[in-house]
């Protein structure tokens, strides 16, 4: 019953090129994650029925359509700046669907604060030599292309990168968003008995990553919950047992027991 | 700054309180949708489908539609069923090597600020993740939703990553990876040596989002109403040539930018816009070292 949460046709979201100094090749762009939260509308109790959202002016009072409505900047004096389609259409301009290469540099470099989404790149056919070398040279040299896109008339960073024989580029916050924190706390230097024993309590709790051991918990139940509703039965799920906490004051013997818990098995991987 | 959420790292029998900031501004500009004619703000007027009546916000139930096109109507009662992990715990699942969580993963990303009681066991476990080069994976609830999360030590700081669930990434099926494709080694070769002369040390601060100063001066520009800055030109494509000349004039030319200092990474453009010029976010100066563009046949 959850398909359409879950059916993912992939479709193309972005025409357009890489360019790579002067090799160029077309490529087609797709999104590489969904949003598999569950997706309520709003009904009205009452009836069930579906709820629009008609918009209303409030200064007139009167019903809006949508080709009424423009775009208001509130500026810091408080004036209001209307902006139309057609003043920020320039802005696009001179935004081509481009994926340009400015440069090379390794995965590492890439703060990953800096991070956005994701997109499988697909070569047209005519295009698949080009990327397959592309894609290739940079795991040979394990390295990652730095580009320029223009994505929905803007231009974003981002980074291609190869992932299983597809390219991937992943788009990065502008690094002028990143908020410096300037916290106020003295990074004090942990003594060197807890740092060893902190140590080997990431030791003995590192293991490979693989995503596909954890769950979401909260969203089984609900989907469960969902069922049970349309069923005509609400189930309550069994609520989760707290965990043991404390160790605040003796951090040296919390950590020397956390070890001990590990090493013993009592300590799991997936607490949910 | 604010904080947006408050609790514990649990880690072994180990508690720590921290706070989570948001790292990253999100929205630059802010428009609300306003009526033309008078410049009134837009208000939502919510209406029923069904009755065709106003619904008060105290009438509004979610729903849930099912494939069969029925509707579960969700209540608040119904919501309070679910147990919902309200311990706010930065719960440490396991501890795994940087290298091997696949950026595509990544979602939001957070300072962590502890608690002054908490000082120490912050900096022990930032340092012990720095020093073994390690990411805690955690689990925590963030309003109502359980969400995965990496831990990472990050100059002085905890950064708390968000990440998808894995069966959120979904499998490209693309034509093109079941097909055989030769790759000439020569090809490859003068590939390598474009990567190498195109290669530096990524410097977040060489790029910033033109976009959002063209944004300010269309704003300045209309708030003053004066006339908006002009549209750049488009520059136009060049001859088609094979990969194998692409690749090696590329290399020709990413060497000759190199003698005047990574033209490729610091775009003219972006110089001549915050220097005040009204050519905003020309495009066309920024393609150096690839003046010319060509398609390999």
């Amino acid at each position: 019953m959850f398909a359409q949460v879950y059916a993912g046709v992939m479709r193309a979201v972005w025409r357009g090129s890489v360019s790579f100094g002067l090799v160029v090749f077309p490529v087609r762009l797709f999104g590489a994650t969904r949003d598999r939260g569950v997706r309520f509308h709003e009904v009205h109790r009452v009836d069930g029925g579906r709820v629009r959202h008609r918009r209303v002016c409030s200064v007139c009072g009167a019903g809006v359509e949508s080709s009424e409505v423009a775009k208001g900047y509130v500026l810091p004096d408080g004036r209001l700046v209307m902006v139309e389609a057609e003043d920020v259409a320039g802005l696009s301009a001179g935004v081509e669907p481009t994926i340009e290469v400015v440069q090379f540099a390794g995965v590492d470099e890439v703060d990953p604060v800096l991070w956005g989404r994701s997109y499988f790149v697909e070569p047209e056919r005519v295009a698949v030599g080009s990327y397959v070398v592309l894609r290739d040279v940079l795991v040979r040299l394990s390295r990652v292309a730095v580009v320029r896109a223009g994505l929905r008339g803007r231009e974003v960073l981002g980074v291609l990168r190869p992932r299983g024989g597809v390219l991937v580029l992943q788009t990065l916050v502008w690094p002028e968003r990143v908020v410096e924190p300037g916290f106020d706390f003295s990074g004090v230097v942990s003594g060197g008995a807890e740092l060893a024993v902190a140590e080997s309590l990431v030791e003995s709790m590192t293991a490979p990553f693989d995503g596909s051991v954890f769950s979401d918990g909260y969203g089984e139940r609900l989907a469960g919950l969902i069922e049970a509703k349309a069923a005509g039965a609400a189930e309550v799920p069994v609520a989760r047992a707290p965990e043991e906490t404390g160790g605040g004051v003796d951090l040296l013997g919390a950590l020397r027991r956390s070890v001990e818990r590990v090493r013993s098995g009592r300590l799991r991987r997936e607490g949910g | 700054m604010r904080s947006v959420w408050r609790g514990a790292i649990s880690f072994g029998l180990v508690t720590i309180g921290v706070r989570l900031y948001t790292a990253t501004e999100e929205h630059d500009f802010r428009f609300h949708q306003v009526h033309r004619e008078d410049g009134g703000r837009i208000r939502y007027k919510r209406v029923c489908q069904v009755c065709g009546e106003e619904v008060a916000y105290a009438d509004i139930a979610k729903g849930y539609e099912l494939d069969d096109g029925r509707v579960v109507v969700m209540d608040a009662e119904d919501f309070d069923k679910l147990p919902v992990n309200t311990d706010h715990a930065i719960d440490v699942l396991e501890f795994v090597p940087v290298e091997e969580v696949d950026p595509i993963y990544f979602q939001k990303s957070y300072y962590l600020e502890p608690d002054k009681a908490a000082t120490r066991p912050y900096v022990l476990l930032r340092t012990a993740l720095e020093r073994s080069g390690q990411l805690a994976v955690v689990k925590i609830t963030i309003r109502q939703r359980e969400t995965l999360a990496l831990l990472r030590a990050r100059d002085d700081l905890l950064v708390m990553h968000t990440m998808l669930w894995p069966d959120e990434v979904r499998k490209p099926d693309f034509e093109f990876l079941d097909t055989d494709v030769e790759v000439r080694p020569q090809e490859l070769k003068m590939a390598s040596s474009l990567v190498e002369s195109m290669a530096g040390s990524f410097d977040p601060g060489d790029f910033s989002d033109d976009y959002t100063v063209a944004m300010q001066k269309v704003i300045e520009a209309k708030a003053e109403g004066a006339e908006l800055p002009e549209r750049p030109e488009v520059e136009e494509a060049g001859e088609v040539i094979d990969l194998m000349t692409a690749l090696e004039r590329s290399v020709e030319q990413a060497k000759t930018a190199r003698g005047g200092r990574s033209a490729a990474r610091k775009p003219a453009a972006k110089k001549a816009a915050s220097s005040g010029s009204s050519g905003s976010s020309g495009s066309s100066s920024r393609k150096a070292p690839a003046k010319k563009k060509a398609k390999p046949a």
